[in-house]
C-alpha cells in the first residue's frame, strides 16, 4: 500500500495528528459530561486515539510493534469496559441515578 | 510571512474548533443549533488545510475517515442522548477501522470491529436501556464546567499538533539526509507475501508471548470480575453517604 | 581507683534495682568501705606523697606550650596530704552513715522504705563525685566533681519526691548553689585564660614563680609568655578576681552568707542524707577548695579579708537565727552554716590547717549529731518539733548519749575535739583581728546555748511528746554508727597533738603570705573559750531545764527580736520579694512575648497559605471525581504547552 515514501511520511504525521484531536474531544467528553456511561465512553474515545498514533507509527517500521501493542490496548479497553460497565451498573442500583455528581463523598 | 501566517492559521483553528464544541455541549440554553455545526466544518477543514500544507499530502481516504473519525467523536462527547453517543461512536470505530486498513494492520481493523463495535458496544447500548428514565433527565442535558473542559482540551490539542508541526521541519531534513532506508526495510519485510494476519500471529507467538499469556490472564481476571460484580448483593449498609459539598 | 569502687556499687544498685529489692545496701556499703579501706592503706603505706597522677588523658585543646605535643585535658588525680585527710574523712563518714541508712530507711516494722534502692544508688553516687572531687589534679575534674555533688544533693534531698516541700527545697539548693557554680566557672575559665592549663600543679607552680618574678623558670615550664604572667599577677588584680570568683562556687556550695538560705531547707531530705551531704561531706567541699587553692587566695590580701568577713558574719549570723528555731535538724542546719563560717574564717586569717582541722571534727560530731536527730526522728515517727518532745533520755538512752557527745564537741567542750579545733581557729582569728575573734568568741557562746537548748527540750525535762507516741531505742544498725562516730568525735581532736596535723596538712600549703605562723597552743584563749563553752551549756540548762519559765520570759520580753530570729531574719521572704518575684515577672514578660507576639507574627505570616488553601479547597475540591480529572487535565495541558512553547 506505500508506495511513494513522501505520503509514507506524511501518513504517519497526518495519523499524530488525528491522534491527537481524538485525544483531546475524548479528554473533553471525559471531564464534562455528567452520565457515568457517556463518560466512559470518552475514555474509550481517547483510546481509539491512541490507536490511531500507534498505527500511524507502525506504518513507518518494519516490525509489527505497533499493531501488537494496539491489540493488546484493544484487549485491555475489552476488559476494562466489561468491568467498567459492571461497575456503573453496581452504582446505579446503589443511587438508581446515573449523576456522577451523586458521588461527592471525597469534598474537603 | 507566509509560513507565520501559516502559524497563526494553525493556531487559531484549535480556538475556531473550541468555539465549536463548547457551543456543542450539552447545556441549559442552546444559542443556535447552525453555529457549532458551521464553525466545526471550518474548523476541520482550516485544520486539514495546514495540516497538509506544512505536513504534505496523504490519501485522499484517509482524509475521508479522518473527517468522519472527527465528527463522529464530537458527537459522541456533544449528544444529549446516551444513546445515539453509542452510535456515534461506533461511526468512530469503523473510521479508525478503515484507517488501520489503510496503514496495512488488517487484522486490527477487523478485531476493531468485530470487538468494539461487535461486543463492547452492544454492552453499552445495553447498560443504557437498563438505566434508562422516562424523561431526558437533568445530567444528560447539562455539562459541567464545559469551558474549562473546552479550555483543556483544546490547549492540549494545540500544544501537541503544534508540535508535530514544527519538528516536522527539522525531521523532514535528517531524513532527507539520512536517506530512505525505512521504506526499502519496509518493502523487505512485505517480500515474505505473509499476510498481516499471519505476521502479527506469529509476532505474537514468538516475541509477545509473555505479554500474550498475560492479556490473557487478564481476560480471565476481567471475567472473574464481571461475575463477582454481577452476584453482589446490595445490602443497606454497603451504601454509603454523599459528601455534603454545597 | 577509689572513686570507682562506690561507683561500682551504685552502678550494681541501679542496674539490678529489681533483684535487689531490701539488699540493695549491700553494694554501696561494700564499695563505700572498700574506699575507706584503700584510703587507709594509701595513708598508712606513706603513699601519701604520690603527687600527681595521669589518669586519663580527656579532652584534647589542641593548643600547647609544650612542643611537639598537645595539650590535653586529662582525668588526673594529685595525691598529697591534704587529699588523704579529706578522702579518709568523708570515706570514714559516709561509710557509716550508709550502715546507719540500712536501719534508718526502714519502716516501723522493719520493711524497707519506698525507693530503698534508689537511695543506696545516689549515696554510692554521691561518695563517688565527692571522691573525685577531692582527688581531683586539675580545675577541671574539680568542677565536674563539684557539680555532681551538687546533683547528688539535689536527687537527695527531693528523695521524697512526692512531697511538694521537698521538690521544693531541692530545686532551691540546685538553683542556689547554680549561683554560686556560676561564679566558680568563670573563675576556672579565668585561671585557664591566665594559665592556660587548668592543672593543679602547673597553675600553683606557675602562680609561685610568677610572683617571684622567675621568668626563666616559667620559661622552663612551658608555660606561654611568662612575662605577661607575671605582670598580671603580681600588678593588676587578676589573683584577686580568680580568688573571688572561685570563692563564690564556695559561698554558694558551702551555704555562707548570702547563699546560704538552701541548707536549712534541704532538711527535707532524709536524715543520714543530711548528715553526710550537709555536715560532713558536700558542704566542705568548699573550704577544700579553698585550702587547695591557697596560693591563689593568700597573696590577696582582699580575697583574704572577703573570705574572713563572709565566715565571720555568717558564723554569728546562722547562731543567732538558732537561738530561735524549733526544728531539731534546723537547729542542726544552722550550725552547720555557723561551722562552715568558722572555718572559713580560719581560711581567711591564714590558718588552713586549722580550718582543715576543723572540718575534720565537725564531720565526726556534726555527722553524729545528725544520725541521732534521725534516730529521734524515727523512734518518733517523723516528729522532731522540739516542743513535742522531751523526756526522750529514758526510752532512748545511748541516742541520749551520743547527741549529748555530740552535742559537747560541738559546743568546744575541753577536752572534746571540737574544743582543740574551734580553739586553733579563735586563736588565729584574735591574732589576726580582734573584731574577728571577738565575733568567733562570742558565737562561740551562742553555738553552746543553742545547741545544748535543743538537747534539754529533748532529750529531759517534761516529756510533752504528742498521743500515741512510743519511742524506743534504735535497732543496732543505727546505734552503732552512733557509738563509732561518737568515739571519733571525742577522739579526733587528738591528731594535732604537738601540732602533728598541722604540719602533715602544711607541708601542702607552705606558699608566700600563708606561712604558718608556729604558735603553740595559746593556753589563754583556751581558757576562754572553755569557759565560755559551759557558761553557754549552763546558761542553756539553767533556761530550759530548771527553770524554763526564764526562756519564755525571755521570749515575751523580746517579742521582736524573737520574731525576727524565729523568721531567720526574714531572708527568705526578702530573696522571695527582691529577686524571685522579679524574675518571675520577666519570665512571664517573655512567655507572653513568646505567646502573642512571635506565635502572632507567625500566624499572620501562615493567614497567606491558609487562606489559599482554603480558597482553594472551596473552589477546587468539591468532592467530584471529575473536577479533579479536569483540574489535573487544564494543568498538564497548559504546562505542556508552555513547556513546548519555550523549547
Amino acid at each position: 500500500m506505500m508506495a511513494d515514501a513522501a505520503i509514507l511520511a506524511a501518513f504517519k504525521w497526518h495519523c499524530m495528528v488525528l491522534g491527537a484531536v481524538l485525544f483531546g474531544l475524548g479528554l473533553i467528553g471525559f471531564v464534562a459530561r455528567r452520565n457515568l456511561i457517556v463518560m466512559f465512553l470518552s475514555t474509550e474515545v481517547m483510546l481509539q486515539g491512541v490507536l490511531v498514533n500507534l498505527l500511524g507509527f507502525n506504518s513507518v517500521y518494519p516490525t509489527l510493534n505497533g499493531q501488537s501493542f494496539a491489540l493488546f490496548i484493544l484487549v485491555v479497553a475489552a476488559v476494562e469496559a466489561a468491568v467498567g460497565l459492571g461497575l456503573i451498573v453496581f452504582l446505579y442500583r446503589l443511587r438508581r441515578s446515573l449523576d456522577s455528581e451523586a458521588w461527592r463523598s471525597m469534598s474537603g | 510571512m507566509t509560513s507565520f501566517l501559516g502559524y497563526l492559521l494553525f493556531y487559531l483553528v484549535p480556538v475556531i474548533g473550541g468555539i465549536a464544541v463548547y457551543l456543542a455541549m450539552p447545556g441549559r440554553r442552546r444559542v443556535s443549533r447552525i453555529a457549532p455545526v458551521l464553525l466545526g466544518t471550518a474548523a476541520i477543514g482550516a485544520m486539514i488545510g495546514v495540516v497538509t500544507k506544512h505536513l504534505g499530502h496523504s490519501q485522499v481516504v484517509f482524509y475521508v475517515l479522518a473527517i468522519l473519525s472527527v465528527i463522529g467523536a464530537a458527537r459522541v462527547v456533544t449528544h444529549r442522548k446516551p444513546v445515539y453517543s453509542a452510535v456515534y461512536f461506533i461511526l468512530l470505530v469503523l473510521s479508525v477501522a478503515g484507517i488501520a486498513i489503510l496503514a496495512g494492520a488488517e487484522y486490527l481493523a477487523a478485531a476493531l470491529v468485530i470487538i468494539y463495535a461487535g461486543a463492547i458496544l452492544v454492552t453499552y447500548v445495553f447498560v443504557i436501556m437498563l438505566a434508562q428514565q422516562s424523561m431526558p433527565p437533568e445530567y444528560d442535558t447539562q455539562a459541567r464546567e464545559p469551558l474549562f473542559s473546552v479550555l483543556a482540551g483544546f490547549v492540549l490539542i494545540a500544544a501537541l499538533a503544534s508540535q508535530m508541526v514544527t519538528t516536522h521541519g527539522a525531521l523532514a531534513e535528517a531524513q532527507a539526509a539520512a536517506g530512505t532506508a525505512k521504506p526499502a526495510a519496509a518493502a523487505g519485510a512485505a517480500v515474505k507475501s505473509w499476510s498481516n494476519t499471519l505476521t502479527l500471529g506469529t509476532e505474537l507467538m514468538t516475541t509477545y508471548t509473555v505479554a500474550f499469556e498475560a492479556a490473557g490472564v487478564l481476560l480471565l481476571v476481567g471475567i472473574i470480575g464481571g461475575i463477582a460484580l454481577a452476584t453482589r448483593r446490595l445490602t443497606a449498609s454497603s451504601d454509603q453517604t454523599s459528601g455534603g459539598a454545597a | 581507683m577509689i572513686p570507682l569502687l562506690p561507683l561500682l556499687g551504685t552502678l550494681l544498685v541501679g542496674v539490678f534495682l529489681r533483684v535487689l529489692r531490701g539488699r540493695a545496701h549491700w553494694p554501696v556499703i561494700l564499695g563505700v568501705a572498700g574506699a575507706f579501706v584503700v584510703s587507709m592503706v594509701m595513708w598508712l603505706t606513706g603513699d601519701g606523697d604520690i603527687g600527681p597522677r595521669e589518669v586519663y588523658r580527656w579532652i584534647p585543646t589542641g593548643v600547647s606550650a609544650l612542643p611537639n605535643d598537645e595539650a590535653w585535658f586529662s582525668i588526673g588525680f594529685l595525691i598529697d596530704p591534704l587529699t588523704i585527710v579529706m578522702l579518709l574523712t568523708v570515706t570514714c563518714v559516709s561509710t557509716l552513715v550508709v550502715i546507719y541508712s540500712v536501719g534508718y530507711m526502714r519502716e516501723h516494722d522493719g520493711q524497707p522504705e519506698r525507693g530503698y534502692e534508689r537511695f543506696f544508688a545516689f549515696m554510692g553516687l554521691f561518695v563517688f563525685s565527692m571522691c573525685s572531687l577531692v582527688l581531683a589534679g586539675n580545675f577541671l575534674l574539680l568542677y565536674l566533681g563539684w557539680e555532681a555533688v551538687g546533683l547528688c544533693s539535689y536527687l537527695l534531698i527531693g528523695f521524697y519526691y512526692q512531697r511538694p516541700a521537698a521538690a521544693a527545697a531541692a530545686k532551691k539548693a540546685f538553683l542556689v548553689n547554680r549561683i554560686g557554680d556560676f561564679g566558680f566557672g568563670l573563675g576556672v575559665l579565668l585561671i585557664y585564660f591566665t594559665f592556660g592549663s587548668l592543672d593543679y600543679s602547673t597553675v600553683f607552680e606557675a602562680t609561685r614563680l610568677a610572683l617571684e618574678g622567675n621568668a626563666a623558670e616559667l620559661a622552663n615550664r612551658h608555660i606561654a609568655n611568662p612575662d605577661q604572667l607575671i605582670y598580671q599577677l603580681g600588678y593588676t588584680h587578676r589573683l584577686t578576681w580568680i580568688a573571688l570568683l572561685l570563692f563564690c562556687g564556695a559561698i554558694g556550695k558551702s551555704a555562707q552568707l548570702p547563699l546560704y538560705v538552701w541548707l536549712p531547707d534541704a532538711m527535707e531530705g532524709p536524715s543520714p542524707v543530711s548528715a553526710l551531704i550537709h555536715a560532713a561531706t558536700m558542704v566542705t567541699a568548699g573550704v577544700y577548695m579553698v585550702a587547695r587553692c591557697g596560693i591563689i587566695f593568700a597573696p590577696s590580701d582582699t580575697a583574704m579579708t572577703v573570705v574572713a568577713w563572709i565566715g565571720g558574719l555568717t558564723a554569728i549570723f546562722s547562731a543567732t537565727i538558732a537561738l530561735a528555731q524549733y526544728d531539731l535538724k534546723r537547729i542542726l542546719a544552722y550550725s552547720t552554716v555557723s561551722q562552715l563560717g568558722y572555718m572559713f574564717l580560719a581560711l581567711g586569717v591564714a590558718a588552713p590547717a586549722a580550718a582543715i582541722f576543723h572540718l575534720h571534727t565537725h564531720a565526726f560530731f556534726k555527722g553524729l549529731l545528725f544520725l541521732a536527730a534521725g534516730s529521734v526522728m524515727h523512734a518518733m515517727a517523723g516528729t522532731i518539733d522540739i516542743r513535742k518532745l522531751g523526756g526522750l533520755s529514758k526510752h532512748m538512752p545511748i541516742t541520749c548519749m551520743t547527741f549529748w557527745i555530740g552535742g559537747l564537741a560541738l559546743a568546744g567542750f575541753p577536752l572534746l575535739s571540737g574544743f582543740w579545733s574551734k580553739d586553733e581557729i579563735v586563736a588565729a582569728a584574735l591574732h589576726h583581728n580582734t573584731a574577728l575573734g571577738v565575733i568567733g568568741l562570742v558565737t562561740a557562746v551562742m553555738t553552746a546555748f543553742y545547741t545544748f537548748r535543743a538537747i534539754f527540750m529533748t532529750f529531759h525535762g517534761q516529756p510533752r511528746l504528742p498521743e500515741g507516741a512510743h519511742p524506743h531505742e534504735q535497732p543496732r544498725v543505727m546505734t552503732w554508727p552512733l557509738c563509732v562516730l561518737a568515739l571519733g568525735a571525742v577522739l579526733a581532736g587528738y591528731w594535732n597533738i604537738a601540732g602533728h596535723f598541722a604540719h602533715y596538712v602544711e607541708r601542702v600549703m607552705t606558699v608566700p603570705h600563708w606561712a604558718p605562723e608556729e604558735h603553740g597552743h595559746d593556753y589563754a584563749v583556751m581558757g576562754l573559750s572553755a569557759v565560755l563553752a559551759i557558761a553557754g551549756i549552763a546558761a542553756a540548762w539553767l533556761a530550759y531545764n530548771k527553770k524554763p519559765a526564764i526562756a519564755e520570759g525571755v521570749a515575751r520580753a523580746l517579742p521582736t527580736a524573737y520574731r525576727i530570729l524565729n523568721n531567720k531574719w526574714y531572708v527568705d521572704e526578702i530573696y522571695d520579694a527582691c529577686l524571685i518575684r522579679p524574675l518571675r515577672g520577666i519570665g512571664r514578660l517573655c512567655w507572653r512575648i513568646d505567646d502573642w507576639g512571635i506565635d502572632g507574627i507567625i500566624w499572620i505570616v501562615t493567614a497567606i497559605p491558609r487562606g489559599t488553601a482554603w480558597a482553594m479547597q472551596q473552589s477546587v475540591q468539591r468532592g467530584a471525581l471529575q473536577g479533579y480529572a479536569l483540574t489535573g487535565a487544564l494543568a498538564i495541558a497548559i504546562l505542556l504547552a508552555w513547556v513546548l512553547a519555550k523549547m
